[in-house]
């Protein structure tokens, strides 16, 4: 009784935070603990099943406690299997603990079922919730990084709610979407797990070859990534709450010119063209306005708390868990706050059924961050914020800001003060199950699923004038769109499992049918009669009402199966089927199959291993599959029709407004296809402080889905084009993953280390389009190189005099750059013709890493652990925009660096690197894309460094908690790298514009604080 | 920088392993046993030239084993240029030299030297010297025709007299110019060598045959130096224009001094038979329709004073229509029959509006943005910053009754260039824009299509510029 009152007052105490109660004690019990070696065990954790109540052992191993005669204790210590012992009549015990095999006994989840890690056949890799919450992370896809091999999880940006960008073992597709298929607890939930909360996951696998996600079908050739969310578990009810506190640092990124360093270099960069110098005394400017320090704040905080109940009988299980987080931004304006629930409750009905059913309401809301920091940099210095007292009468508060005096950059505090964009989703999924067993060994699973989010938007855009000709806004405008997305799944299937006389076997077999819905409203109107809060309205607004909707829909109806066989748990077979029939073909190519098959075969199992006793387990596995990717939109198969004004008619003609055929159908449109063959090894080795896996893939895409332009002769316009099945490329790469844990008397340690290669390379394009270029062909696929690579000028530093420029020549004479002065970038004739022109322009860089990897250390000494997450990628390029904001001045009288002047370019031997600075650009230094932009991309990162107190078990006791942490750490704390862009974990939104580089919200270091309580 | 360490590593390696197998064999360190000198021989030893301008440095070297490289050298000029010629593996014995050199704009007005030296695979060398002198004219002689203009069309009422109005210039010594019509064997020509002269008003008279015809009047200037300028002015003898223009003016001096778009090109429909759709700014405008662009002489057609329903060719008594109301008109004239007709309307098709709600949305400006429209160009003193810059744009006055009509008044100088082009924040380029006809005196407006206006305005003025979408026509006049 008394455990229930301290249950319920930490119950309450974790709503209203923390308090603390005292407890009694009963009768003594001493001994000690040792490993099978005879060493002793310190710290490990002794515990009174069934009560909060233990202890653990002091240095020597030694440990004494109260107990009754009935009790049982149980002694746990990582790394060793859990022993329980009745106390009985013994007042002294001598525990000896033996050390566990790592994981193989590990049950993981595969697809539509799950399976002993240790007779897996293909590529999984499994990270457990407990690992992924160490970190506070508003995706937990963040928390992969570095920790699964052949997964590369690139932020992007560290915008409040932005979603990560992870590639899975490279990627196969050019023009598809490259996101691998996310799984929920057996549904597929899209490409965004922002709704998930890490305190949530049980398990998340990785599915990486084809033999393991092949079951997927069409959806699969990207990866699958599955999550498995914590269920009830039969026993008492156990309550935990994890709370962190943390704030995000954001140092302004660049030093910047002040008010008098701008007109200096302004001036001379005037004076360099040739042009009035506009600064007199710059120096009676001061250090004029600093708009970084006025309008972003230093650090931003953010939240996270979670609470889990679990528990029940051996008929009924239940847990429950409330999730929360927010982030603020470092404006005014901007937020980003979630809250998850989590209800499942499992039934066993009888011995024949077991059922269960989960909720999953969820709730985001966002007021729109800010995106544009760098104006706070860019704008000059000498423009103050508002306009000049007497200015300001007459005006709404909306307009009283001074536009600045120099640039085209708008006021940022002005746009700060008038962000209004609130958006948001409540949504509701919601799956229910049964399990039956008609006979022995078979169990029919059928499962309904549902997801329905209801996505809103506000807009309102006030009126303006900061400026008469350039920034303003006439008429304020309001917006508001409502979207509405379900989704519907049920899957079904049959499981038959044999085992006899060492041979097991289990047959599955089974149906699925899914259906996405995604419909939209959204109006919006002008002239709202003023800029209150109450009339921010559609129905306030007076003028130019727009209204549109539409509704897309697509369904996939599936059939699958699988047959896996193992004889003596030393020969494995597995193979899976599944039949893919989209809406999104025609008849010709609506269905499509994909078959996956895979072997092992345990050597470490054989009799000719006998003598090889550092191996504890060795496994060779191979596996080949065919999956697909059908990311393309829901009608392509339909012909389209643009719209344009043209001038038709005799004479001059009039203007008409035409439509005319955009895009043709095309009915044999189908799957792109990737093949896949996997071969690997994993092992445990030295009595399981090592182990890992070592595997080589390769990855073949065929049918790539390309929007081709038509021949001019069908008479079709210029930008109509076609879906269609053609070019074909490939990645393959090697994955090693090690781990080594052991303990040195008191200190425990766990190091693991993964490792990932990836090449691709396109290996055929269609012969319309040979070449296909990126981002204003800033970058270039062909057949036989890496998919797009960049593509531009190479140079060779700087022209230091006359003489290097004029000798720049062909052997005629010709000037190759004829506009070029001293302190201008040479461009490199790369094919040697005499002159410089596009034909010129080669590889530059590549933004694929020739590698990534991670480093992951867990610590234990006693109380205290620590834990450590590195990630590295290396080898890649990256294109350096802010080359040209930091340090041009051409047609631009943006901000720049501060010491602009002594870097630049100023004398012959001053600079081979920065060209001088200049108000024109005839040289075209900064219009040229060329390697000047680009830059090593390679950096490492501590992703997250954590160090944890747990209160020790008489304090516990006191208190009436089963476990206490305490921790504090820090992530994105240190970057290691040469690049000097805002941050090298750069994205892109497809393969062919990957690895640009500009004023990308920076990952930020995160500093926290947090408890992770039990009882 | 793993990466490059690793490179080097494998280069040195490679590198190491290459000398290793290779050792004295590299062609590097090859070297050749020449007993001669090589040879050059340029072609003349003296350049006459001008600042800035290219100079051409040409000859011929041989060798019998190989010419390495000839080096061009002038160190007052920033010149010592090596071009590489043979390598061990490719031996080149004879070698044309021709290299192009701009002189520096600040050279000064006296003789220099460019040596040019060339050695061979013995690196045996011989040099000459090519003297540079800065006393070359290769600035055209200006050839300015006033009379007659191009595409005059003159009614062959009897025979035609045709002035002719010439004025020429140099800048060191006229040559000679030559005046002719091959149909009428016109031919006269003028030798200034020996005068002295600098400029020069050629004035004379051709004569025409009372017939309808086509006429190519020529002309040919040369200065002394033998750089040649030429022009051609097409005349035509008819009754039936090519060409008809609206005049809502009453002067040749108000036909004269705007930028372009007075008068405004109508449309030709069939022979003799025009039609002009037309917008009166205000009530009571009145107007008359000219062949030729910059005189109501010598023809000027408007309402016949004796017969208001009927139309005169008359420069002097030629009455103007006059439009009653504000408004759009259409106005179709016969000059066959000297018929004409008008009628108002109100025009319903598309006009342009800016798509600018969300200033402050990213995406939106990205994909929907278009801007107000406004002038983007150059020669707008008033405006520094509109340099082909669409986010400076120079914003349009909308006229408040008239969705498309477009007004601005701004000054313009020096090379004027523009186009008419929605603002974006960006400097990105939204559509729809309008564009011209021709670059210099456009007569209608192109949409989405066409040329930059490029024209020049040697004082700076005041223009108001004055675009109707509807019409497809612009104007730019001075602001008294």
């Amino acid at each position: 009784m008394k455990r229930y009152i301290q249950k319920s007052i930490w119950l309450l105490a974790v709503v209203f935070c923390f308090s603390a109660t005292m407890l009694g004690q009963e009768q003594t019990v001493k001994g000690t603990v040792e490993a099978s070696d005879g060493e002793p065990l310190p710290g490990v954790s002794i515990a009174i099943k069934g009560t909060t109540t233990g202890t653990i052992t002091d240095i020597d191993g030694h440990f004494q406690l109260q107990a009754e005669p009935d009790d049982v204790l149980q002694f746990s210590f990582i790394g060793f299997k859990v022993k329980e012992v009745l106390v009985g009549q013994q007042t002294t015990l001598d525990i000896v603990l033996e050390e566990t095999l790592v994981s193989l006994d590990e049950v993981v989840a595969i697809g539509y079922g799950r399976a002993k890690k240790s007779d897996l056949t293909s590529s999984i890799t499994s990270v457990k919730g407990e690992e992924m919450k160490t970190m506070t992370v508003g995706n937990p896809v963040e928390a992969l990084q570095g920790k699964a091999p052949g997964v590369q999880v690139v932020a992007g940006s560290g915008h409040p709610g932005a979603t990560p960008k992870v590639l899975i073992r490279g990627f196969t597709s050019l023009n598809l979407s490259t996101d691998p298929l996310y799984v929920v607890d057996g549904v597929p939930m899209g490409n965004n797990l922002n709704f998930l909360n890490t305190n949530e996951i049980e398990s998340m696998e990785v599915l990486k070859d084809a033999s393991a996600s092949a079951i997927y079908g069409s959806r699969a050739s990207n990866g699958v990534v599955l999550i498995t969310t914590k269920r009830g578990k039969e026993g008492k009810t156990t309550f935990s709450a994890d709370l962190s506190y943390g704030f995000q640092v954001f140092d302004k990124p660049y030093d910047m010119a002040n008010a008098t360093e701008y007109a200096q270099i302004m001036n001379q960069s005037l004076q360099n063209a040739g042009l009035s110098e506009r600064f007199p005394d710059p120096s009676s400017l001061g250090e004029g306005t600093d708009w970084w320090g006025e309008g972003v704040n230093k650090v931003s905080p953010q939240r996270s708390f979670s609470f889990q109940a679990s528990g029940g009988s051996e008929k009924n299980r239940y847990a429950v868990s409330l999730n929360y987080y927010d982030q603020e931004s470092f404006y005014n304006s901007g937020n980003w706050q979630k809250f998850t629930a989590r209800l499942t409750s499992d039934w066993d009905f009888a011995d024949w059924i077991t059922a269960g059913v989960m909720l999953n309401p969820r709730r985001e809301a966002w007021d729109d961050t800010p995106n544009w920091y760098q104006d706070y940099l860019l704008i000059d210095p000498v423009t103050p914020i508002y306009r000049p007292k007497e200015e300001q009468a007459g005006l709404n508060q909306y307009s009283i800001y001074q536009r600045s005096y120099y640039t085209y950059v708008w006021n940022p505090i002005a746009r700060d003060a008038r962000q209004f964009d609130e958006a948001g989703y409540y949504a509701l999924a919601a799956n229910v199950y049964a399990d039956i067993k008609p006979i022995k060994d078979l169990v029919i699973r059928t499962q309904l699923s549902g997801d329905y989010k209801f996505e809103h938007d506000d807009d309102f855009e006030p009126d303006f004038v900061i400026d008469g000709a350039h920034e303003k806004n006439e008429l304020n405008y309001v917006f508001r769109e409502h979207k509405f997305d379900s989704y519907f799944n049920w899957t079904n299937t049959a499981t038959y499992s044999l085992e006899k006389n060492g041979h097991n076997a289990s047959i599955m077999g089974g149906a699925t049918i899914e259906k996405w819905e995604n419909r939209f409203l959204k109006g919006t109107k002008d002239g709202v009669p003023n800029n209150t809060d109450p009339l921010r309205e559609i129905d306030a607004a007076t003028e130019n009402p727009e209204i549109e909707g539409n509704l897309s829909a697509n369904s996939l109806e599936s059939f699958l199966g699988r047959i896996s066989y193992n004889y003596l748990n030393r020969y494995y077979l597995t193979a899976t089927y599944r039949v893919d029939g989209s809406s999104k073909f025609l008849d010709n190519n609506k269905w499509a199959s994909f078959p996956a098959a895979s072997v092992a075969w345990r050597i470490s199992d054989e009799s000719f291993m006998d003598g090889v006793d550092f191996i504890d387990d060795l496994k060779i596995r191979a596996g080949w599959g065919r999956l697909g990717n059908q990311n393309l939109p829901s009608n392509v198969y339909n012909s389209g029709i643009g719209q344009d004004y043209y001038v038709f008619g005799a004479g001059e003609g009039s203007l008409v407004n035409t439509t005319y055929p955009s895009s043709m159908k095309n009915e044999d449109i189908k799957w792109e296809t990737v093949e896949d063959i996997n071969i690997g090894t994993d092992f445990t080795l030295f009595r399981s402080h090592v182990n890992g896996s070592v595997e080589y893939y390769q990855k073949k895409t065929r049918d790539m889905i390309f929007q081709l332009p038509y021949p001019n002769y069908s008479g079709y316009p210029d930008d109509a084009q076609i879906w269609s099945n053609v070019g074909s490329m490939k990645s393959e790469g090697v994955e090693l993953a090690l781990n080594y844990n052991n303990h040195n008397g008191r200190l425990k340690y766990d190091l693991g280390v993964t490792f990932t290669t990836v090449g691709v390379e396109a290996t055929s394009l269609p012969d319309i389009t040979p070449v296909v270029y990126g981002d204003n062909e800033y970058t270039r696929t062909e057949e036989g190189e890496v998919p797009g690579y960049f593509y531009g000028y190479k140079t060779d530093g700087l022209f230091q005099n006359q003489f290097e420029i004029n000798s720049h020549a062909n052997e005629h004479g010709v000037l190759l750059q004829s506009q070029a002065q001293p302190g201008d970038i040479r461009f490199v004739d790369v094919n040697g013709d005499g002159e410089l022109n596009g034909d010129d322009r080669t590889k530059i860089g590549s933004p694929w890493p020739d590698f990534t990897g991670g480093l992951n250390i867990r610590l234990a000494y006693d109380h205290f652990d620590f834990t450590a997450n590195i990630y590295a990628s290396v080898g890649n390029e990256l294109v350096n925009w802010l080359r040209e904001d930091l340090y041009s001045t051409q047609s631009s009288d943006n901000n720049v660096v501060s010491g602009l002047l002594g870097e630049a370019w100023h004398g012959e031997g001053t600079s081979n690197d920065i060209p001088r600075v200049s108000h024109t650009d005839l040289n075209q230094n900064f219009a040229r894309f060329s390697d000047y932009f680009v830059e090593d991309g390679s950096y490492m990162r501590l992703k997250n460094i954590q160090l944890g107190y747990s209160l020790p078990q008489n304090v516990l006791d006191r208190v009436g908690l089963t476990k206490c942490r305490l921790y504090v750490s820090g992530q994105n704390i240190l970057t290691v790298t040469d690049f000097d862009g805002v941050d090298p974990e750069v994205a892109g939104d497809e393969v062919l514009n990957f690895g640009f580089s500009g004023w990308t919200y920076p990952v930020l270091p995160t500093y926290l604080i947090g408890a992770n309580i039990t009882f | 920088m793993k990466r490059r360490l690793l490179s080097l590593t494998v280069l040195s390696v490679t590198f190491l392993c290459a000398l290793a197998f290779t050792g004295c064999d590299d062609d590097n360190d090859k070297s050749w046993s020449v007993d001669s000198d090589p040879v050059l021989e340029l072609e003349g030893s003296e350049l006459h030239t001008e600042q800035g301008r290219t100079i051409r440095i040409k000859g011929n070297a041989t060798d019998e084993v190989g010419i390495k490289k000839i080096n061009l050298n002038i160190d007052e000029w920033f010149l010592d240029r090596d071009i590489e010629i043979s390598t061990n593996d490719s031996l080149v014995t004879s070698y044309d030299l021709s290299y192009d050199f701009i002189v520096p704009e600040d050279a000064a007005d006296k003789g220099h030297s460019v040596k040019v030296t060339v050695y061979n695979m013995g690196d045996r060398s011989v040099s000459q010297v090519v003297e540079v002198f800065m006393d070359g004219d290769f600035t055209d002689p200006v050839l300015d025709v006033q009379n007659p203009v191009n595409g005059l069309t003159l009614a062959p009422d009897g025979e035609i007299p045709v002035d002719i109005n010439v004025t020429v210039s140099d800048s060191r010594q006229l040559g000679y110019l030559i005046v002719k019509e091959s149909n009428i064997s016109f031919y006269d020509s003028i030798s200034f060598m020996g005068t002295a002269n600098l400029q020069y008003e050629y004035q004379n008279v051709a004569t025409l045959p009372a017939s309808v015809g086509e006429y190519n009047f020529e002309f040919l200037l040369a200065d002394s130096a033998g750089n040649m300028v030429s022009q051609s002015r097409q005349v035509k003898a008819s009754f039936d224009f090519d060409k008809l223009y609206l005049a809502d003016v009453d002067t040749d001096a108000q036909l004269n001094s705007d930028l372009f778009g007075v008068p405004m090109l109508i449309s030709k429909t069939a022979p003799y038979n025009f039609e002009a759709k037309y917008y009166a700014e205000t009530a009571g405008a009145e107007i008359r329709f000219v062949p030729q662009t910059t005189s109501f002489a010598p023809h000027c057609y408007g309402l016949n004073p004796d017969d208001p329903t009927r139309l005169i060719n008359d420069p002097e008594n030629a009455m103007p229509i006059v439009l009653e109301e504000k408004g759009y008109y259409t106005i179709t004239v016969d000059l066959e029959n000297l018929t004409y007709s008008v009628e108002s309307y109100i025009p319903d098709d598309w006009y342009f509006e800016p798509k600018m709600e969300k200033p402050d949305d990213d995406a939106y400006i990205e994909s929907e943005y278009v801007g107000k429209l406004g002038l983007v160009g150059k020669g707008f003193p008033e405006y520094p910053d509109q340099e082909w810059a669409t986010w400076a744009s120079i914003e349009f006055e909308r006229d408040p009754e008239n969705n498309y009509r477009f007004y601005k008044t701004l000054d313009m100088e020096g090379t004027v260039e523009f186009i008419f082009q929605p603002e974006h924040p960006w400097g990105w380029w939204p559509e729809p824009f309008w564009r011209f006809d021709r670059a210099v005196d456009p007569e209608k407006t192109v949409l989405k299509g066409g040329d930059n206006v490029a024209m020049t305005v040697p004082v700076r003025t005041t223009y108001k510029v004055t675009f109707d979408s509807h019409l497809n026509r612009a104007k730019v006049v001075p602001v008294e």
